[in-house]
């Protein structure tokens, strides 16, 4: 039975890139750094399972998920917890309102979600 | 020319250990307060005075305010728990728009652990939401 529960970047490259950022803790998307503060498992399992139900989205382009009601609460977790120029990116007023950050967001977001996701799926499912 | 400073009413960044606080208390979120004096004075006569900078002028108290069984009174609760003090370091950031650039004050929090335990009171009229911290730093800075 194969483990249904993965990250949509399933690539090598793909898994050894989050892996890396989760390593260091800080990406870099656009020439600006990301830096990643901790969470509590609760906050990372909600991120996970958010990312279970849209893995296929993802590999189909289907990008509606942006716009769900349960995004916004997965989307307060990674502003919440991602540094960008010292301060929270939900400190920033009207970050993506920047013509300049707002190119990222996509990027921004399912690269965010995959390594904050990453420590629930090193183990696997089991099966 | 006089500087026009704007500041956004939700602008704090309080990360501590690596973790970003997220729950803070309405209104006065935070407070910072030198426990000593930044210089010692010894006056002599004939108007005379020596001045010495204090070694430990950068003590400060931080008092933070979180929300009551938020994950960040979580996390202070179980400093206050633990069996081995623990050590906090991290930043007090805030940003600032002044005269059109974006700037952001800096206070670097070095070596603390939680002092003086927060007080509890239950009350059955206006409610207590929020729970007090209080963390002694070695040294605090401030930049701009």
């Amino acid at each position: 039975m194969s483990n249904k529960a993965e990250l949509p970047a399933e690539s090598k490259e793909q898994m050894s890139q989050i892996k890396a950022v989760y390593n260091d803790g800080v990406m870099t998307i656009g020439g600006k750094d990301y830096v990643f503060t901790k969470l509590k498992h609760k906050q990372r399992r909600k991120v996970f399972a958010f990312m279970s139900r849209i893995q296929y989205m993802l590999k189909s382009g289907d990008l509606s998920f942006l716009d769900w009601a349960d995004f916004e609460p997965v989307e307060k977790i990674i502003e919440d917890s991602i540094l960008v120029d010292d301060l929270q990116v939900s400190k920033h007023k009207d970050y993506w309102d920047d013509d300049e950050n707002s190119q990222h967001y996509f990027k921004f977001v399912t690269m965010a979600m995959a390594v904050i996701a990453y420590p629930l799926t090193r183990g696997g499912s089991g099966v | 020319m006089a500087s026009v400073i704007t500041l956004s009413n939700d602008s704090l960044t309080i990360v501590l250990n690596g973790r970003a606080y997220t729950a803070l208390a309405e209104g006065d979120v935070t407070t910072l307060t030198p426990v000593n004096a930044l210089t010692n004075r010894n006056n002599a006569s004939n108007g005379g005075v020596s001045i010495g900078k204090r070694f430990d002028a950068g003590v400060h108290d931080m008092v933070i305010r979180v929300q009551k069984f938020s994950d960040d009174d979580i996390e202070l609760n179980s400093a206050i728990n633990s069996g081995q003090p623990v050590v906090f370091n991290g930043s007090i950031k805030e940003n600032f728009v002044k005269d059109g650039q974006d700037g952001v004050e800096t206070y670097e929090l070095q070596s603390g652990s939680v002092t003086t335990q927060p007080t509890q009171t239950k009350n059955n009229t206006d409610g207590n939401a929020l729970m007090e911290y209080t963390i002694q730093f070695r040294n605090v800075n401030r930049s701009l």
